[in-house]
């Protein structure tokens, strides 16, 4: 379900920018929830550790690409759609 | 520095043996063998890494994961919602702010757990000034990502790590502790 709310959103919010964090919805909760199901289906401790890990990894690879893929579009001029800008 | 890279050549080993599941004498002398390896062709990065955690500041550590477990499932939700129900359906925004995070790794931990939430993505630090430019999905995440308790929880995290490496120090063994001051040279290049 949370796959297909990400899917959603890419076609429901207007730029990329706001389309990464429909995106990074079927990133974390679609994984996590499929993580979480995994751990309680097997059978072993060593599996279970290792879909910890590979959670883990998941959740420390997805923020640096998504970092990456929005620095990318500010360097090359990607215009974000009409918001706002403010310093605090 | 030679506990550091015992520590690295541990973790390592331990992340050999929960992968290959295996622990044969092929297996132990082919993950020693890698371990080291790795080890030694990264040694370079010594300074670079933050000094062994101290078991306060590892259990805060603990602290700021569950934590942002906690805040990712909230975003999450908030994320659907506005997806679903808002009409027009984002009022996106770019904020710059401080949040006074000193140190590398805090800033490097901070714009990760930025990112991570859904609704916010990190798309710049200042190196010099510890700036932070976050692209937010709405006005409300954009405000609480200014006023958010991690900050604090990473700042705290920061002094802990602080206090450590002055002991470090005190004992006349510097451990090549990160405090900021330091920069390896501006990433920037779009050069604004």
């Amino acid at each position: 379900m949370s796959f297909s709310l990400g899917t959603l959103g890419l076609f429901r919010f207007p730029d990329p920018y706001t389309r990464m964090h429909a995106v990074s919805i079927s990133d974390t909760l679609g994984v996590g929830l499929i993580v979480c199901g995994l751990f309680i289906l097997s059978p072993s401790w060593i599996l279970r550790i290792k879909l910890a890990v590979v959670l883990f990894l998941f959740w420390i690879l997805n923020p640096t690409m998504s970092h990456l893929v929005a620095k990318a579009g500010i360097i090359h001029g990607v215009k974000p759609v009409k918001g706002k800008t403010g310093k605090r | 520095m030679r506990g550091r890279r015992l520590v690295l050549f541990i973790l390592l080993l331990i992340f050999w043996f929960v992968i290959s599941q295996e622990a044969d004498l092929q297996h132990i002398l082919a993950g020693v063998l890698v371990a080291f390896i790795t080890v030694w062709f990264w040694q370079d990065l010594d300074t670079r890494q933050p000094g062994i955690l101290s078991f306060r500041a590892l259990l805060k550590l603990c602290r700021c994961l569950v934590l942002i477990v906690w805040y990712i499932i909230q975003s999450n939700i908030a994320v659907i919602k506005t997806l679903l129900f808002s009409n027009p359906p984002v009022n996106p925004v770019f904020v710059e702010f401080e949040p006074g995070i000193k140190s590398k790794w805090g800033r490097i931990l901070f714009a990760t757990c930025i990112t991570i939430t859904p609704g916010s993505v990190t798309v710049d630090i200042d190196p010099e000034t510890g700036r932070f430019l976050v692209h937010a999905l709405t006005e409300e995440t954009a405000d609480g990502i200014v006023n958010w308790r991690m900050i604090d929880e990473i700042k705290s995290l920061e002094t802990q790590m602080q206090r450590g490496a002055e002991h470090v120090v005190d004992n006349g063994r510097l451990y090549g502790f990160d405090t900021g001051n330091t920069r390896s040279g501006n990433y920037r290049s779009n050069g604004d």
